[in-house]
């Protein structure tokens, strides 16, 4: 399709679009009034009631006990079911709104601040029933669910000393958007209109130049482009070039003694459309190439291929799903919010090393915004003795969304952490193992963007030494 | 911007403005969920009331109203996004297949069968839409549509097909 059809489509769809009719528009008008009344508003919140009273707060704090990790829960409780709420008439009340148990105050636990007693504390296999999916108690949504907010820290080593690193160590941002920040950024350059380009590697900031490469005539020849990347898993950043005829990618160290070197190089035999990818640590190869192309393996900072490097490497998901009790009909179409779904328990189950995690989500699936998301864990003490804790971060774009990722650290006996990411669904993870079971504190905060506003949370391990 | 609702008078910080604001930007904002809806007509008065709600939820929690009428535009396309994000998810939760160009139809309103949008994928109008109405870059529909660049790339030329083949079709 040349340039002139492709005006020609849009053009046309310019012009599409139905015209609103007389009666849509007055039904529309009324149902406007309706809510700016609070009409629609009063419906909305009741609704929100209702999943306010499945929320459970919580604070935890994590301390180690003789090398064991010990979670303990600073406070938590459970906001109150409203009883004002009149149960609607046209449809069966969902399970949860007459099975809930009575409004209860968890007393807020003393974390044991001294390494003696605190395991008497830790939750454990045999206190924790793993109900049949399906069957998971909807009601009685565990008090004890660790949700931590930006800002808290997590101490995984032991507790009362100061955390101690030799090392810079890498934050773990988050975007909005639940993609990795970005940790560099790439960017061409060339004197002239017949320089040879130059590719050039910049720090997170975008201030400091980390290495360049002289990018071959054949390669580059014109485009114009300018690329947010990451640095790989291993320390090699995958550069796509874009060309007339065809395209090549490059995977280029951005650490060790060949930094800046392109290690690896495979040409591309289709030609490439517009230019801007973000090139993630987490993306594996494949996404850089068009469809149906062979696969592009990882390299490490030598140019040696690696099979490793993908962060879920080893690592599986299974993912179960069972419907809870309905919600009413009339809820969702009352408010046309769709903002709750039926109840529902996801059950993932994680595999690692032959080793397996469960996590329990139950609650309301909510669709604020249209995401999907279960805000509520249960979890189950892990099979080598470490724990896993989960943590809801990030903010959707979409200011009306409002869904958090969630991030799984798993806390294994010997002190040491790895985090996986999930998005809202819980139905795939989005992020690797990023901490590569390493130790230390683990510590949430939020950074706020003043240019733009924006906010991400990220995760930060501290390791000890 | 394209549409047009861009001309409309920004909206004072008063309730009583909302009703003004609702009839000088609902005609377009209409035409604008239709193009994303494909003349469904239900589906466009959902997507046209959700967006208001949300219009009126953001004054009713005390922010003003000054996020101009280009937030319509914009929160109407997020939230059909959703939509598709959500029914991505949902299929593949429940391991149905899931594919862009076999998306399910939408229920065209009758005397809309001709339009060219009307009968695509929704991923292709989606991305349609932001692409020649909105005029994003394709690496903004693609980041909005949860997609790769390229994969978006992909869907451009698939939806820009199908939509010439509605075009010559209709005459």
């Amino acid at each position: 399709m040349d340039m002139d059809e492709e005006r020609d489509v849009a053009a046309a769809i310019r012009q599409d679009g139905e015209q609103i009719s007389k009666e849509t528009r007055d039904a529309l008008r009324d149902r406007f009034e309706s809510a700016a009344n609070g009409e629609i508003s009063v419906i909305a919140e009741r609704a929100g009631s209702r999943r306010t009273g499945w929320r459970v707060m919580a604070a935890a704090s994590v301390v180690v006990v003789g090398g064991v990790t010990t979670l303990v829960y600073l406070e938590s409780h459970r906001q109150a079911e409203p009883t004002s709420i009149p149960t609607p008439t046209s449809d069966a009340a969902p399970t949860v709104a007459t099975t809930a148990p009575a409004p209860t105050t968890v007393p807020a636990t003393t974390v044991p601040t001294s390494t003696s007693n605190a395991s008497s504390t830790a939750p454990t296999s045999s206190s924790i029933a793993s109900p049949p999916l399906g069957e998971l108690p909807y009601a009685s949504v565990d008090a004890k669910l660790p949700m931590l907010v930006a800002g808290a820290t997590v101490k995984v080593g032991p507790a009362g000393e100061a955390p101690a690193w030799s090392a810079p160590w890498p934050d773990l941002p988050f975007g909005s958007d639940a993609q990795p920040a970005p940790q560099g950024w790439l960017a061409a350059y060339r004197s002239g209109t017949a320089g040879r380009w130059t590719v050039r590697f910049f720090d997170a900031t975008g201030t400091k130049m980390r290495w360049e490469v002289r990018v071959a005539d054949s390669k580059a020849d014109g485009s114009k482009w300018d690329q947010r990347v990451l640095a790989g898993p291993t320390n090699v950043v995958y550069v796509r070039y874009f060309s007339e005829r065809d395209g090549s990618v490059d995977a280029i160290a951005t650490a060790g003694p060949r930094a800046g070197s392109v290690v690896a190089s495979w040409p591309l035999p289709a030609p490439m459309g517009e230019c801007g990818f973000p090139c993630q640590d987490n993306t594996p190869p494949t996404a850089l190439l068009t469809e149906g192309d062979t696969t592009i393996p990882f390299v490490d900072e030598k140019g040696a291929p690696v099979t490793t490097t993908n962060p879920f490497f080893g690592v599986s998901f299974d993912y179960q799903y069972a419907p809870g009790p309905a919600m009413p009909a009339s809820w969702i179409t009352h408010t046309n919010e769709s903002q709750f779904d039926d109840l529902a328990s996801v059950r993932v189950t994680m595999t690692r090393h032959h080793t397996t995690w469960t996590f329990d989500a139950l609650g309301v699936q909510t669709y604020s915004g249209g995401m999907e998301g279960f805000p509520f864990f249960s979890y189950k003490p892990t099979q080598d003795g470490g724990y896993a804790l989960t943590f809801r971060v990030g903010d959707h774009p979409n200011p009306n969304a409002g869904q958090h990722e969630t991030i799984i650290a798993l806390l294994h006996a010997d002190g040491t952490v790895s985090l996986y990411q999930l998005d809202p669904s819980l139905a795939s993870a989005s992020a690797g193992d990023v901490t590569a079971d390493a130790a230390g504190d683990l510590i949430l905060g939020t950074n706020r963007d003043p240019m733009t506003g924006t906010s991400s949370t990220w995760v930060r391990l501290l390791p000890r030494t | 911007m394209t549409m047009g609702i861009d001309d409309a008078t920004t909206p004072a910080s008063t309730d009583d403005d909302l009703s003004a604001f609702f009839e000088q930007t609902v005609d377009v904002l209409y035409r604008y969920a239709s193009r994303l809806c494909g003349s469904d007509r239900a589906a466009t008065e959902d997507l046209v009331q959700e967006t208001y709600v949300c219009l009126i939820r953001e004054v009713r929690s005390g922010r003003p109203l000054d996020m101009g009428p280009g937030w319509l535009i914009t929160t109407c396309h997020s939230r059909f996004i959703d939509r598709l994000r959500a029914e991505r998810r949902r299929r593949s939760r429940e391991g149905r297949a899931w594919s862009m160009s076999a998306a399910d139809p939408p229920a065209v309103a009758p005397g809309m069968e001709t339009g060219v949008l009307a009968g695509l994928p929704a991923e292709q109008r989606a991305a349609l839409v932001l692409r020649y109405i909105d005029d994003l870059p394709v690496p903004e529909v693609a980041r909005l549509l949860g997609h790769s660049v390229h994969a978006t790339e992909s869907l451009l030329v698939r939806a820009r097909a199908a939509a010439r083949a509605r075009i010559e079709r209709n005459g």
